[in-house]
């Protein structure tokens, strides 16, 4: 089973705390929050650090490189698709989506690498198919 | 049982800003949670609970709880057209344990 | 109190599909664009218990499958008859590894409690079931670094015990949260039933069945069985537990000198933010 196939995506709501973020993904670019003050980069992203409150949280590229936390095969809808939590090589783990791939090649500890995926009348989001 | 004398309010804050296109309504919750920590002296290390009411993001209060990355023992929300500032007094008594040795995440 | 609803009838979507959202819910556009579901959700968690501790999808069948032979005594059951640990492995997977009756039902209806002072309970005729501790947590997803293989549970038990100064070890019946398989399997370890990453065996070969194991568990037929009510399944585990105190449950399944027992609920999604709550009671 070819993992995704032509689900159409839901486009996130862009906010004060995230177009920046959806500006760079349409320029093919990964950004990840990082505070300056604890250095210490978070997921999702927000403009209070979540580990010291600091309020001078950045931007930085990331590396678009991680590793499957866990993940499950959605089966039982029309177009079977992969959700799973993946940890980036810059330390946090985030919620996306497995694709390019069948079902039956994906492990847990797999490593993995980023590809945008297109949003129906958004911009794209953050996906990751087998490195 | 009677809130007389059993709770004291001990920080408060108020957001400055009047027209705030570019905060989102998540953050503007955390800013004002943190500058009432910080007028108390205290820090999210000593939040044990949180209350909020139906115009923070929900439904209820994790998420609020999760953006903030609070540790609770206890958490509501009620909503009857205004924060019901009078029926929060009423949350439980800290319990005498160590707390420190709860968490295991 | 009260709890009600009709996901049931009104069509719910049977947790495969994504519900509707505050759009000012923060971690809304990290989430919604990657259709995370009920299922799906709870599936990772399934995965990677399996993944760290060997938990098997038999093991997880076992939950379901004690959970019916208690559930076929109750008449208001949506789910009344004995499945197998076949039966389950059977049935259609929903998202891997969780098949259909890992699952619990989407059912209508509800439930209330009453709660009163001491002095009234006293009063009232009515066998004496007194809440001895309770346990509240929130857990989520703390800034990007988490173990989605323990639930606030963790937190919450620990909390009820302490306050009741008894032990996991003198529970004599648990209501334990069933809206899906892996979910009772982790609150067990995390209550301290058995240690973490043990929950597979124990649960396995019966023991959550009463009369046969040692943590006899829902015995109305929990959320897998029998009813899951507006999709909130903890007062319906608080009833079972009163039931039991009281020696109102089905004879077939009553808890001999039941005095003390145990709720345990947990809401919302493990594989992401849930609160969770442990309340232990005793028959005076």
């Amino acid at each position: 089973m070819a993992a995704f196939a032509s689900r159409k995506l839901a486009p996130p709501v862009i906010t004060a705390e995230n177009k920046t973020f959806f500006e760079a993904a349409r320029q093919g670019r990964f950004l990840i929050p990082v505070c300056t003050a604890c250095n210490r980069a978070h997921w999702y992203p927000r403009a209070i650090c979540p580990f010291c409150a600091g309020d001078k949280v950045e931007w930085r590229a990331a590396a678009g490189k991680g590793t499957i936390y866990t993940f499950s095969v959605m089966r039982r809808v029309k177009e079977p698709y992969i959700i799973a939590h993946v940890t980036l090589a810059e330390g946090p783990t985030m919620l996306t989506n497995i694709v390019a791939c069948d079902a039956h090649e994906v492990r847990i500890g797999q490593p993995v690498t980023l590809v945008f995926q297109d949003t129906d009348g958004g911009p794209p989001v953050p996906m990751f198919k087998p490195a | 049982m009677t809130i007389k004398g059993r709770a004291y309010i001990a920080g408060i804050f108020e957001h400055p800003a009047r027209l705030a296109p570019d905060k989102t309504v998540a953050q503007l919750h955390a800013e004002v949670a943190l500058g009432a920590l910080a007028d108390a002296g205290l820090t999210r290390d000593d939040v044990d609970g949180y209350f909020c009411s139906g115009d923070a993001p929900g439904p209820g209060p994790a998420s609020m709880a999760e953006y903030m990355n609070l540790k609770l023992r206890h958490m509501d929300s009620t909503e009857i057209g205004a924060p019901p500032t009078s029926h929060w007094p009423r949350m439980p008594p800290k319990r005498s344990h160590s707390a420190s040795a709860m968490w295991r995440w | 109190m009260t709890l009600a609803g009709k996901p049931r009838s009104e069509g719910m979507a049977t947790g495969t599909a994504p519900r509707a959202r505050d759009p000012n819910q923060p971690e809304a556009p990290w989430e919604a664009p990657y259709a995370i579901t009920t299922a799906n959700g709870y599936a990772m968690c399934a995965m990677r218990h399996m993944y760290e501790y060997g938990t098997t999808s038999e093991q997880l069948a076992w939950v379901k499958v004690a959970a019916s032979h208690h559930a076929r005594h109750n008449p208001h059951a949506m789910l009344p008859e004995v499945v197998t640990v076949e039966d389950v492995l059977n049935s259609p997977l929903i998202a891997d590894p969780l098949h259909r009756l890992d699952c619990c039902v989407i059912s209508d209806g509800g439930g209330a409690i009453v709660l009163v002072r001491p002095e009234i309970a006293k009063k009232l005729k009515r066998p004496l079931v007194r809440i001895i501790g309770v346990g509240e947590a929130v857990k989520h997803l703390t800034g990007g670094t988490f173990d989605l293989t323990i639930s606030g549970a963790a937190r919450a038990g620990p909390m009820a015990f302490a306050e009741a100064g008894v032990t996991a070890a003198d529970i004599k019946y648990a209501s334990i949260y069933d809206s899906f398989t892996i979910t009772v399997i982790m609150q067990l370890e995390d209550l301290g039933f058995c240690p973490k990453g043990a929950g597979g065996k124990f649960v396995a070969d019966g023991n959550l069945i009463s009369g046969v194991g040692k943590l006899p568990f829902n015995t109305d037929g929990g959320g897998l069985c029998n009813n899951h009510p507006a999709n909130r399944g903890s007062m319906t585990k608080v009833l079972e537990a009163v039931r039991q105190l009281r020696g109102e449950a089905h004879p077939a399944v009553q808890v001999k000198n039941c005095d003390l027992a145990l709720a345990q609920g947990t809401g919302f999604q493990l594989a992401t933010r849930h609160g969770s709550a442990t309340m232990i009671m005793e028959r005076e």
